[in-house]
């Protein structure tokens, strides 16, 4: 018994000093963000020197968090809103706000299933379609706007399933869970397979993706260098690689 | 030494009366005697603070420990009474000699290991101080039971049925060992009148919920060479 | 391989357990022998962590214990730092998870001890908390063990509520069943299936020796 309270008291001593001012950069990031950032990452950790760290998830539910306290330092969002949401919490600087994109829709099919368009979506042999979810996923809520547009979405309706973010939305698809998927297009490009078709960017409200600095001040600069990376030619060049549009101006 | 119980306890439909006040001049052992059922063990119980009583006074020693109409209840630990039951009631986890040591009230850790040590000794079970009880058979149990009950130096000593678990030969052994070992007040619960005669001085007579008074005991009472006063 | 969420994991698992343990297994006693109004609101309290969702769950703790409420911003003035989105904040998830597991069982535990043993002590003299200390818990060993073994289990492998009260913070908050989400949410199959088998075999692990050791002696 006295071993195992011993081997118990060194593991939680242990490894407890992993965040504080030397810490990674705590990067928070819209799901649809995340091969793009990961890139973006590599070439911030190359240029500064300092380890950065993702959490990728729907931009609703990180500015949840983050106007809740969690000590993420940039927030990158899949729109506007929910930038302004956790502004209007108090947290980050509202200087530092930046568009950085324009989302692109696309409708995502398996590899052994037909290409298909938004359109085509109505058709039966599309029984289960994964959107992301539209109370808390910019990409889930651009989704079903751009059904409603088309006249689908009563059609459809019941046939929607909900990813928690537009990553997990993906996953819903490439697993055979859902027939088909409307993602975004920074996924769909490196999702190993499958075939996309864009969705015509009218039908939706842009998904102008924009990001904000909330670290606290000691940490404002290394924060800072990341967001002025993401909106630099560099920045912009990667994300246009990704299926990203630039921002308008 | 007086015990007085003038209590009524309540136990579900059962209703014990119980008047009765013991002085040493009768001798050391008390006997509480009747048919099983007429509420002795419960006055045991009364006695040593495991139970209220729903009205009356209980006092040991000229102390009142128990009265239902002011709420006095002295917590049993305080009460300096010894008890052994019919089931030896050990605890299983400890050695014997730890057992008998937790009931020694003062000392060192180790004055207390050598003081239980005496007390089995004195009860004809020094071999078994390092095992557990569960090696131990019926009457070795009651052996070490008894020998836990002195060594916290009891003003009085409770005894409910402590023999009637056992066979026959065994049951032998114990009674003789307590009619030479006890010296203290005592009060015996038993049905046995084997057991009255040849232990006790004196005897509670009960039947069931009341009991009926005081009497001496016919057998050690009067022949008992030695009346012993702590 | 990264073993930080791993580490993390059983580091808040053992920290929840240990409170968990501590105010379960005082919490039962007071249960199982107190006579006190407001006993039964009480256990119903204690026990919900078992009947609601864990998001649920972590969405009251996050509501109680956030960075905006009078209980966060005590706890931040006092440590400088916010309870949720940090390690303490996940502890806290886990110790309440885990909490009723070690509660319910030892309370039944307790319970079933022989009063008569109980009583036998006490007219040795021992008082309540050595009689509690040296002779209940003892007698109930095996159902208090397996009490806390449950709870290391539930703190474990808790996923809703320490994301909902610490986030998914990699290297900093992102304890082993986050790390399997993360993994598969982000399409690494081969990784998520990693965790979560390494995660199954240290649970196995340690139930096993937690059963050993509440094999001995008695």
């Amino acid at each position: 018994m006295r071993q195992l309270l011993l081997a118990l008291l060194v593991l939680t001593t242990g490894c407890s000093a992993q965040a504080g001012e030397d810490g990674p950069l705590l990067v928070a990031a819209a799901s649809d963000l995340g091969p793009a950032f990961t890139e973006l990452g590599e070439a911030y950790e190359r240029d500064t020197g300092r380890a950065v760290t993702f959490t990728f998830g729907s931009s609703g539910q990180l500015s949840q968090q983050i106007a809740n306290g969690a000590p993420f330092e940039v927030f990158a969002s899949a729109n506007e809103a929910y930038v302004d949401d956790v502004l209007e919490a108090g947290q980050g600087d509202r200087q530092s706000k930046a568009q950085y994109a324009l989302g692109q829709l696309v409708v995502w099919t398996r590899p052994d299933a037909a290409q298909a368009g938004l359109s085509q979506l109505g058709q039966a042999r599309f029984r289960r379609i994964a959107v992301a979810n539209p109370e808390h996923a910019p990409y889930g809520a651009a989704a079903v706007q751009a059904l409603r547009s088309a006249g689908l979405y009563d059609q459809v309706r019941d046939r929607l399933v909900y990813g928690e973010n537009v990553s997990d939305t993906l996953r819903l698809a490439s697993s055979g869970n859902a027939d088909v998927a409307i993602v975004a297009q920074s996924l769909a490009a490196v999702e190993q397979g499958g075939h996309y078709t864009e969705v015509q960017p009218g039908l939706h409200e842009p998904l102008r993706q924009a990001l904000v600095v909330t670290a606290e001040p000691e940490r404002a600069e290394a924060a800072q260098d990341f967001a002025d990376l993401v909106v630099s030619a560099r920045g912009r060049e990667v994300l246009s690689r990704f299926g990203f549009a630039p921002p308008e101006v | 030494m007086t015990v007085s119980v003038a209590a009524a306890v309540h136990a579900g439909e059962f209703v014990l009366r119980a008047d009765f006040t013991l002085t040493t001049e009768q001798g050391p052992v008390v006997a509480l005697s009747g048919p099983s059922g007429s509420g002795k063990s419960l006055t045991l119980a009364l006695i040593a603070g495991l139970l209220r009583p729903d009205s009356g006074t209980v006092s040991i020693g000229g102390r009142p420990v128990a009265d239902a109409a002011t709420g006095l209840h002295v917590r049993t630990q305080d009460r300096r009474v010894g008890m052994v039951f019919q089931e030896a009631l050990l605890l299983p986890h400890r050695t014997v000699v730890d057992n008998v040591a937790l009931a020694v009230r003062t000392g060192s850790k180790a004055q207390r290991q050598e003081r239980a040590r005496d007390e089995l000794a004195r009860v004809g079970a020094e071999q078994l101080a390092t095992q557990h009880p569960r090696t131990l058979s019926g009457g070795e149990r009651q052996r070490v039971a008894l020998a836990r009950a002195l060594a916290g130096d009891p003003e009085l000593l409770l005894l409910d049925e402590p023999l009637s678990a056992l066979d026959q030969p065994t049951r032998v052994a114990l009674r003789a060992l307590l009619r030479e070992r006890i010296t203290v007040p005592t009060l015996l619960v038993t049905h046995d009148l084997d057991e009255v005669a040849a232990l006790a001085h004196s005897v509670v007579q009960y039947e069931p919920g009341r009991t009926l008074g005081v009497s001496p005991a016919r057998g050690r009472a009067a022949a008992s060479p030695r009346v012993l006063s702590p | 391989m990264d073993w930080f969420p791993l580490l993390l994991s059983l580091r808040v698992a053992s920290l929840a357990t240990l409170l968990a343990a501590v105010f379960g297994i005082g919490g039962a006693y007071l249960l199982a022998k107190g006579r006190f109004p407001g006993r039964g609101l009480l256990e119903a309290v204690a026990s919900l962590p078992i009947v609601l969702p864990p998001t649920v769950l972590g969405y009251y703790l996050l509501v109680v214990l956030g960075a905006r409420s009078p209980l966060g911003r005590a706890w931040e003035s006092v440590f400088g730092g916010p309870l949720v989105f940090s390690v303490s904040g996940a502890i806290v998830a886990a110790t309440i998870s885990a909490l009723p597991f070690c509660l319910r069982t030892a309370r039944a535990a307790i319970e079933q001890v022989d009063p008569r043993v109980e009583a036998a002590a006490r007219t040795l003299g021992l008082p309540e908390w050595r009689v509690a200390l040296q002779v209940t818990l003892p007698l109930a060993r095996r159902g208090v063990i397996a009490g806390v073994a449950l709870g290391f289990a539930r703190a474990l492998g808790d996923f809703g509520a320490t994301v909902m009260v610490a986030g998914n913070i990699p290297g900093r908050t992102q304890t082993m069943p986050i790390a399997v989400y993360d993994a598969v949410q982000a399409g690494d199959d081969a990784r998520a299936g990693t965790l979560a088998l390494i995660l199954a075999v240290v649970a196995v692990a340690v139930l096993l020796l937690v059963n050993r050791f509440s094999r001995v002696g008695v």
